[in-house]
């Protein structure tokens, strides 16, 4: 035994140089049989779906061993709790067989090829690192032999050795390809990652840090990190805050790159400590926000554009309504000179030269007076509907009813002995220019009381009603009405339903009223029956 | 008593011809001096130009004056006689074809102490004409 234990230094040498478990395997089951006179050894592991022991490929045959027995192996496996290595993977003990050749094959599946092969004796041990079994190995000898305590002995330690390694190997590859991970997790942050010391040195840096500085990695190490700043006290201050407050959120501070160009960035940064507590230094992180800068730039330089074509169009607009004021102006003046004289000479010819001109001379000369006076009318009409889309609006709470009831007074006036019964809801009052309301309720009440005038007596109605739930204020007549396949002209300018023989006027009243609802923001639209009144609905 | 002479500026000559008969048919027969635009005015009123050396003390009886003149215009007429002590009183009526707000409010301002807006119906400017005449020419008292 003693011999056989100042072979395991050695041994446990081997293991630690393999590469992988399959040659720390290989190199342990060689040790073992060589030292201890085992003519075969393999190792069964766990099946990646858990539910049986396989054979891993690393195996030893001593020279002259049947390589069939090993071939045949290789296609075993033994389900958990069957064969010795089942039974060995959940009893976590070695079985000692002096003679497979022997024993029964449901206890040992293998007995029949071992006895083929000619071997004897055979030994299991688990292979245990904490509480769990990484592999049963397997060992044969030609001869048959009994318990032998001291191979079992020598042959547990150096599996318990084995375990021991093939354990730390395994947590020193977790632990690296933990720290790989975190490594390449801060590589491929895409903002700049810091680590400086509480000296104000760098101590780490990810390639994003490269690049934003243009300095490669090995001459930023070690470097004061304010250097890379356009204000490096600035920096300082930060860092100094970050150590005061335990972080420091979104400043805003400026990398200067190797190239010279200036990178905004959004400054966080927090302490990090070591096991016990203890400020290592700070882990920084910066955002570039230059393309979020020059975005903010672009919208800002648009703005400014939108403001100067804004400015630009108002010239414009107003430049365009001072022409249409001077145009209405030289309508309203030049326009009625000429017409004065038509009709001032033609007055004078009735007046100077009423001998020399029969009767038909006489219609004609009033015609020409008639057509001239009606024209200065439709001319005031126009400018009236020009200055009501030019006027400036001035809103206030307006009393609809108020302003019928006046309007209605008026038109009585005009002609006292008509029957007309005017019906004014009381208490309508509406958000908007007393004039232009008063010019739209003077056209629809006197429209109301022109076209009522053929009948007897008549009604004409104000009030207020829901429809679609908005308030619609109407305006009833029960006058000639009008021919709904005309609705559509009814509200443009110079367009009468009517002949001039039959009610007198100039087709623009209407159309002032649809401006001065629509400068309002509201709607109107009619309602009619040939020869039985007319209803406008509007809303404001 | 020698009837105060009417100043009438008016550079249409079919206004001028109409404006005549409207005074003639309501029997006022003032002397019209009809001066074609605001310079010709001015000059009849302060005795300059082509009425350099006439006397310019005696004022009309009432200016008729229309807004929209060649070379200087009705308001600007206007305002330099409210400016010169010689016409600050003149009466003035403003006989135009523009009911523009502006040009009222402008008119007043500037002391107007009338504004007729010429109708294009002869017949009711014959009475405007008559009742202008009325006023101006009989029943008001001039400033001494």
């Amino acid at each position: 035994m003693r011999d056989e234990v100042h072979l395991l230094p050695k041994m446990i040498l081997e293991i630690n140089e393999a590469k992988d478990f399959q040659s720390e395997i290989e190199v342990a089951l060689k040790n073992i049989c060589e030292i201890t006179g085992w003519n075969y050894g393999d190792a069964w592991i766990l099946s990646k779906d858990g539910s049986m022991l396989e054979r891993i490929p690393a195996g030893y045959c001593s020279l002259g061993s049947p390589v069939k027995f090993k071939e045949l192996s290789e296609k075993f496996t033994f389900p958990l709790g069957t064969g010795m290595p089942g039974r060995i993977w959940l009893s976590k003990k070695y079985e000692w067989v002096p003679d497979v050749s022997i024993v029964s094959e449901i206890d040992f599946p293998r007995a029949q090829f071992a006895r083929e092969a000619g071997f004897r004796a055979c030994l299991g041990v688990p292979i245990i690192a904490g509480d769990e079994v990484l592999a049963v190995l397997v060992f044969l000898m030609f001869e048959s032999r009994e318990e032998e305590m001291r191979l079992v002995d020598f042959i547990s330690v150096a599996a318990a050795q084995l375990g021991s390694i093939i354990q730390r190997k395994k947590a020193e590859e977790q632990r690296r390809s933990a720290s790989l991970y975190a490594r390449n997790l801060i590589e491929a942050s895409l903002d700049p990652l810091v680590t400086i010391s509480s000296e104000g040195k760098i101590m780490d840096v990810n390639k994003a840090t490269e690049s934003i500085t243009g300095v490669p990695r090995e001459r930023l190490i070690g470097t004061d990190f304010s250097e890379y700043f356009t204000e490096p006290e600035n920096a300082r201050r930060v860092y100094q805050q970050v150590f005061s407050n335990g972080y420091v959120r979104d400043y805003l501070l400026s990398i200067r790159n190797t190239s010279g160009n200036i990178i905004d960035v959004l400054y966080n940064a927090t302490v990090y400590r070591d096991e016990n507590g203890k400020i290592n230094g700070v882990f920084a992180a910066a955002r570039d926000i230059s393309q979020i800068k020059q975005a903010e730039e672009e919208i800002r330089k648009l703005n400014a554009q939108l403001e100067r074509r804004v400015v630009e169009r108002t010239k414009q607009l107003e430049a365009a309504n001072k022409e249409l004021e001077a145009f209405s102006y030289s309508v309203s003046h030049d326009l009625r000179a000429p017409l004065r004289s038509i009709d001032g000479f033609s007055q004078a010819l009735l007046e100077d030269y009423n001998e020399v001109l029969d009767m038909q001379g006489k219609d004609y000369l009033t015609r020409v007076r008639l057509a001239s006076q009606r024209m200065s009318q439709l001319i005031d009409d126009m400018l009236v509907l020009s200055h009501i889309t030019r006027r400036k609006m001035k809103r206030s709470a307006v009393n609809l009813s108020a302003l019928a009831n006046m309007i209605a007074a008026e038109l009585v006036k005009t002609q006292p002995q008509r029957q007309v019964e005017f019906n004014i809801s009381p208490g309508l009052v509406v958000n908007g220019d007393l004039e232009l309301l008063r010019a739209m309720l003077e056209n629809l009440l006197g429209n109301a009381w022109k076209f009522t005038s053929k009948h007897e007596t008549a009604k004409i109605e104000l009030g207020v009603m829901e429809i679609e739930g908005i308030p619609a204020y109407f305006l009833r007549d029960d006058g000639v009405g009008f021919d709904m396949a005309y609705v559509s002209k009814l509200f443009q300018a110079f367009q009468s339903l009517h002949s001039q023989t039959e009610f007198q006027g100039t087709g623009i009243g209407l159309a002032t009223v649809k401006r001065i609802i629509n400068r309002h923001g509201g709607h109107i639209w009619a309602e009619s029956e040939a020869g039985k009144g007319a209803t406008f609905y509007f809303n404001l | 008593m020698i009837k105060r002479s009417i100043l009438l500026v008016e550079d249409n000559p079919d206004d001028v011809a109409l404006t005549l008969r409207a005074l003639n048919k309501n029997n006022i027969a003032n002397e019209v001096i009809v001066a074609k635009d605001g310079v010709e005015a001015l000059d009849y009123l302060f005795g300059e130009g082509a009425y350099a050396g006439c006397d310019a003390t005696s004022v009309p009886a009432v200016i008729l004056l229309d807004l929209k003149l060649p070379r200087i215009d009705g308001l600007e007429v206007l305002e330099r006689l409210r400016k010169d002590e010689r016409t600050k009183f003149a009466p003035v009526v403003i006989l135009t074809s523009s009911k523009e707000e502006q040009d009222l409010v402008r008119s007043y301002k500037l002391g107007a102490n009338s504004y007729i807006r010429k109708p294009v119906d002869f017949t009711r400017f014959s009475e405007a004409v008559r009742q202008l005449g009325l006023y101006w020419l009989v029943l008001n008292e001039p400033v001494p």
